[in-house]
């Protein structure tokens, strides 16, 4: 019988602990990012009415629901805003906890933990309000619960049909709300879902005759639909066309993300791993198709060589962009993937270089944690600092605030966080007229200079100016 | 208070001689159906036979309280008294407890919402418009209004004869409840129908998504007629389908029954009795398919027969105000048919066809309200095809939204609703939990405050709780002008309009709450006529002549022809026919005709510049005015004064003695004279010759302006104004 209790199973609680502690912490300390702010300010704050008017790809419909709930019960801070993610980043340490467990309790088990929770993407999406975290999380869940309802499947079930179905519905369900939690989603989704009914037709789980399939897609379906329909109504044109214009893109945006380089030799070894490692996954969910006990293989590796290949099409086809922070489900994806593929390979060297890669980037993850601000937030981290500089200045007199473009949802979310009634509401325009405050960014920085204004606070993105 | 127990009382006393006469009928004809579903279904029979009786006593100008409610009591009694002590029915398969009690939860909430709604005074377009306005106008003469002509008067009124009931004991608001208690039996009986032929988890969910869709909720909480008609056609489907198991022949005439009076609510719901008859002729077993569909027609036939025959006796034309191509008449327009039927056919606005299904479950700008976004799931019913009973149910969806081709609005396609939330019910049924969560989530996103936040702010949608209104706490007059602003008008209206006069507007009003005929510029060949007129001095003044000279003939007739075809009317405001330059003098003796519309030919020979003669439809080869002068004439020129219709190719051609028709010439020659003042004078007398004195005229209307500039050459007195809408008399 396996040891329930080893080192490894220790370091690994501990370690959950600590990330859990992590989050917890930067949850609560780190300044707000353009994606959080611009979420709250278009779609959290307003009334029912305002927030449907519109949708655009920034909308992350659960993550948008729970933090209404959140933020509506509680105080708006940072941690309440957060806190929707913040829990489904506990979420997403289960289940990883319970995935990694399928390599055993040694070692292999505890590098599968780090790596799939240390990677700075990852990290972020575990307390960031944003829902590629709760994406990431319901789709590890789905995949495991697929995984589990498959190993809970003994031969006299099959033969006479009498399957639970529990998990099998709530795997479809926990699909559904990955695409509802980040439209993103939809690829990894459809793409395990296929997998998963392709799989497990192929060793008898789904019967087609009596449409299980049908029902677990319409299930997943559902699940979207019902919470989707509404606000996907108002959809903006053009909101598909908002992401990577290539999938090298998306590659090299992640490797910069997790890895905090972005040399050209690192990149380029990246996207021709991702390239060698998607092929491998499918030509080994095509030799393990039929085998029940190959699930995390056939799932991982099929998933991870279907979504490429949809996301793809879809370029192709319909010209949609490649995600951008919605790529982050490639992470586990590939680390359960490769993980998977050598312990079956059973080669030591492979096994030992294995080892030593898995030790490098779990040095390299944890050396890019960063406790000033999130991965998507460094541009205007020093947020907080000016919004307080200038409710120092400003007092409670009624002041007018012109703001650079990109910083406006920045401006606007402390504007009611520090709950500055007197600083009129920022609206989204060019800075034409005159302001008795600035918030400038970018380019904009260079009316300080024409305009000869008077510098309270500056950092390396943002300036605050009378 | 007395008021709302009126208004109670005149709905509840309906619906309850209804389930009476229900229950004389159902005891009759000795039909095994269980105990629920033989309440629903004798009130839907009864009202049926109610509906009938009280057309009779509306044809005999006998539609009165006291007969009402003499009559009412005594088959109340009848049926309590016959009702003592009989076999009680056996009850439908029992439901299970934890679906039960969440449904009538939630049956329960949306009701008391409803029922408000429907007790607050009616302020629906249509029910404050012609529904009720025709009950006002039979309550106020005690059966029908052989004078009055409205395409909305010729439309089959069954329902109408249920509101009167009820309007005679609590007004407007009683008719509605009458018809949100049709809303209420529709759940009731999908739910039984569930339960009957085992689907009772699918019969909760459709009965859910549909009592709680919006644009049902509206329409079944106003005094419309579509819940009546979805209710009607479900009904039907529903004996159909245990006539299909019991082979009762006796059912049959019920279902006859049903049919017919489907066709007297509504004429969209004419497929009703052919779609029974061929399922009838379908499942009846060898050499009994012609006899049951007998049994099936006879009952019908007696529904249906006296809106046919009172429209063929009254107007000329059995199904009017539809097929006037077929049934000529004077009184509504072939053309102006056809412009309404289009103008019907057609969505507006949308830029894409895929819009559509969006428009109509979620958005309702473009259309007038929304399904709910449970509805967008319509294709997935197709998955219950697999099943016998969803092969059905998914054919009758496809045939009761046939007539949704002729009429866009949302609310035609109400009838097929409650099919196709059946269908998507048994099609999803497998999927664990899909049926709960989606009903549920179709109530939440239906309840009427959630509705406003995303739906278009033009839906047409229950968006309040009224219970001041309801209750009356809030003045009748204000809660009704605060939604329809011309009834500010109402008192203006009963103080200066004598007694049987007419008004005239360009648009609909709310003529159930006054006292006096409107005449509505769209709704009558009058309408049509003093549109026209009104229009003449601004819009087209008869402003060119078309002089077709020839040598000089001597004939006994001439006629001008038009040889093209076009979209447009072919009009000509005045003919004059001329020897050596003089016209020859109009005699007596001239017979004059035209075709089509032969019945106005005279306004083409009236001397008035302000009135025409028109063809009232798409001009045609061969349409012609003609004069026969009854004796030999010598003319050289006939002269057309018309505002100039370019696609018209006009020639004059003269009857020889043989009778043969010689075309003489075919090129006019055009002229712009210059034009005679005092044409608005003109119209405003010709208007008034008509028997219209009022005009009620909105900010919009297009002589609106202009009869504000130079209200002295029309001669008109501003009477009133509220909400931008404007009464004047014509002096």
């Amino acid at each position: 019988m396996e040891r329930t209790s080893t080192v490894s199973i220790k370091v690994a609680r501990g370690l959950m602990a600590v990330l859990a502690a992590v989050n917890v912490l930067r949850a609560m300390t780190l300044p707000v990012t353009l994606g959080e702010a611009w979420n709250y300010d278009r779609f959290i704050a307003p009334g029912w009415h305002d927030a449907l008017l519109k949708f655009d790809i920034n909308n992350h419909v659960l993550n948008t629901l729970l933090s209404r709930t959140s933020s509506a019960h509680f105080h708006l801070t940072e941690l309440s805003l957060r806190l929707p993610s913040l829990l489904f980043g506990m979420l997403y340490l289960w289940v990883v906890y319970r995935v990694a467990r399928r390599f055993g309790s040694g070692p292999v088990f505890l590098m599968v933990v780090a790596l799939l929770t240390l990677n700075p993407m990852v990290l972020d999406g575990m307390s960031e309000a944003r829902g590629y975290g709760m994406g990431l999380a319901l789709l590890m869940w789905a995949m495991e619960l697929m995984v589990e309802w498959a190993e809970g499947v003994s031969a006299g079930k099959l033969k006479s049909g009498k399957l639970k179905s529990g998990k099998f519905n709530l795997a479809a369900v926990f699909l559904g709300l990955s695409v509802v939690a980040s439209l993103a989603f939809v690829v990894p989704a459809v793409a395990l879902g296929v997998v998963f009914l392709a799989w497990s037709n192929g060793w008898g789980g789904v019967n087609q005759r009596q449409g299980q399939g049908i029902g677990f897609g319409l299930a997943a379906f559902l699940t979207a639909f019902v919470f989707l329909v509404i606000p996907i109504d108002h959809i903006e044109p053009g909101t598909f066309l908002e992401g990577a214009t290539s999938l090298r893109q998306t590659l090299n945006s992640m490797t910069i993300s997790s890895l905090g380089t972005s040399l050209s030799i690192v990149a380029a070894t990246v996207r021709a791993g991702m390239a060698l490692l998607a092929m491998a996954g499918a030509v080994a969910a095509g030799v393990m198709w039929r085998r029940r006990a190959g699930g995390l293989v056939v799932l991982s590796g099929g998933t991870l060589a279907l979504s490429l290949v949809i996301l793809l099409a879809a370029h192709r086809w319909v010209h949609s962009r490649f995600p951008e922070g919605g790529s982050v489900y490639l992470i586990p994806l590939c680390t359960l993937l490769v993980t998977a593929l050598i312990l079956k390979w059973k080669h030591k060297a492979v096994q030992i270089a294995f080892y030593v890669v898995g030790v490098l980037l779990i040095g390299r993850y944890v050396s890019e944690v960063d406790f000033h601000g999130y991965g998507a937030g460094r541009e205007f981290a020093g947020g907080r600092a000016l919004a307080k500089a200038l409710r120092a200045d400003a007092g409670t007199r009624a002041v007018r605030i012109g703001v650079s473009e990109g910083a406006e949802p920045i401006v606007n979310y402390y504007r009611t966080r520090l709950r500055q009634g007197n600083w009129e509401r920022i609206e989204r325009k060019p800075l034409a007229g005159i302001y008795e405050y600035y918030v400038l960014a970018g380019a904009d920085r260079a009316l300080v200079e024409q305009r000869h204004l008077h510098v309270l606070y500056q950092d390396t993105s943002l300036t605050l100016a009378q | 208070m007395r008021e709302v127990a009126n208004i109670l009382f005149g709905g509840a006393f309906t619906v309850a001689v209804s389930v009476a006469l229900g229950w004389l009928l159902l005891e009759r004809l000795r039909v095994t159906l269980c105990r629920v579903e033989a309440t629903l279904i004798a009130f839907l029979a009864g009202a049926g036979c109610l509906s009938f009786l009280v057309t009779l006593l509306c044809l005999v100008h006998q539609a009165r309280r006291g007969v009402f409610l003499w009559g009412g009591l005594t088959a109340i009694g009848t049926a309590v008294w016959r009702g003592r002590g009989g076999e009680r029915r056996r009850s439908l398969p029992a439901i299970r407890l934890d679906w039960l009690v969440p449904f009538y939860l939630l049956f329960a909430v949306f009701f008391i919402y409803y029922l408000v709604n429907a007790v607050a005074p009616e302020v629906s377009p249509d029910g404050s418009g012609y529904h009720l306005g025709n009950v006002a106008r039979m309550w106020r003469n005690r059966g029908f209004v052989w004078d009055y002509h409205s395409m909305y008067s010729y439309l089959s009124q069954g329902m109408e004869m249920l509101f009167l009931v009820a309007f005679a004991f609590g007004r407007h608001s009683a008719a509605a409840l009458v018809h949100f208690a049709f809303l209420c039996t529709l759940p009731l009986l999908m739910v039984c129908w569930g339960c009957r032929f085992g689907f009772p988890k699918a019969g909760l969910f459709a009965a859910t998504i549909v009592f709680v869709s919006p644009i049902i909720a509206k329409d079944g909480v106003s005094a419309y007629n579509d819940l009546a008609v979805a209710t009607l056609i479900y009904a039907v489907f529903y004996l159909l389908q245990v006539w299909d198991e019991d082979n009762d022949a006796k059912l049959l005439l019920l279902i006859g029954l049903l049919a017919g009076f489907s066709y007297a609510l509504k004429y969209t719901a004419f497929l009703t009795l052919p779609f029974a008859g061929l399922w009838v002729y379908w499942r009846s077993s060898d050499r009994r398919g012609w006899r049951n569909v007998v049994w099936l027609a006879a009952p019908a036939c007696l529904l249906v027969a006296p809106w046919v025959l009172r429209n063929w006796w009254w107007v000329g034309n059995p199904f009017a105000p539809f097929g006037n191509a077929w049934f000529p008449n004077a009184y509504y327009h072939t053309g102006m048919e056809r412009i309404y039927a289009e103008h019907l056919r057609h969505y507006t606005g949308m830029k894409h066809n895929w819009e559509i299904p969006l428009q109509l479950t979620l958005r309702g700008g473009l259309v007038p309200g929304v399904f709910g976004p449970v509805f967008l799931l319509s294709p997935l019913a197709l998955l219950a095809l697999r099943l016998k009973y969803g092969r059905r149910l998914l054919g009758a969806a496809l045939v009761f939204a046939a007539p949704a081709y002729l009429n866009v609005d949302t609310r035609f396609l109400i009838p097929c609703a409650p099919f196709l939330a059946m269908a998507l019910g048994v099609g999803l049924s497998d999927i664990r939990g899909a049926l709960p969560v989606l009903a549920l989530f179709q109530a939440l996103a239906c309840w009427p405050p959630a509705l406003s936040t995303y739906c278009h702010p033009w839906c047409w949608r229950i968006s309040s709780f009224p219970l001041a209104g309801a209750l009356r706490r809030e003045p009748e007059g204000q809660f009704i002008t605060r939604n329809i602003g011309d009834y500010a008008l109402k008192g203006a209206i009963a103080r200066e309009v004598p007694a049987g006069e007419r008004i005239f507007s360009f648009a609909g009003r709310p003529a159930a709450y006054f006292d006096r005929d409107v005449v509505v510029s769209y709704e009558s060949t009058l309408g049509n006529l003093v549109d026209d007129i009104l229009l003449a001095p601004k819009g087209h003044p008869p402003d060119h002549e078309e002089h077709f000279k020839f040598l000089p003939v001597t004939t006994r007739a001439v006629r001008v022809v038009n040889m093209a075809s076009a979209a447009g009317f072919w009009t000509v405001s005045e003919v004059r026919i001329r020897l050596g330059g003089r016209a020859v003098e109009r005699a007596p003796g001239w017979r004059l005709s035209a075709w089509p519309n032969g019945a106005e030919v005279q306004l083409a020979f009236d001397n008035s510049y302000a009135t025409r003669w028109s063809t009232w439809e798409a001009m045609r080869p061969r349409a012609r005015i003609e004069v026969d002068f009854g004796a030999a004439q010598r003319i050289d020129e006939v002269v057309l004064e018309c505002e100039p219709s370019w696609e018209a190719r006009v020639q004059v051609e003269i009857r020889l003695d043989s009778g043969r028709w010689v075309a003489l010439t075919d090129t006019p020659e055009r002229a712009k004279p210059e034009f005679p003042t005092g044409i608005r004078r003109a119209a405003a007398r010709d208007v008034k010759a008509l028997g219209v004195h009022y005009l009620l005229l909105n900010e919009g209307d297009f002589i609106y302006r202009d009869i504000t500039q130079y209200g002295q050459y029309w001669g008109v007195t501003h009477l009133a104004e509220a909400n931008g809408t404007h009464f004047y008399r014509i002096d």
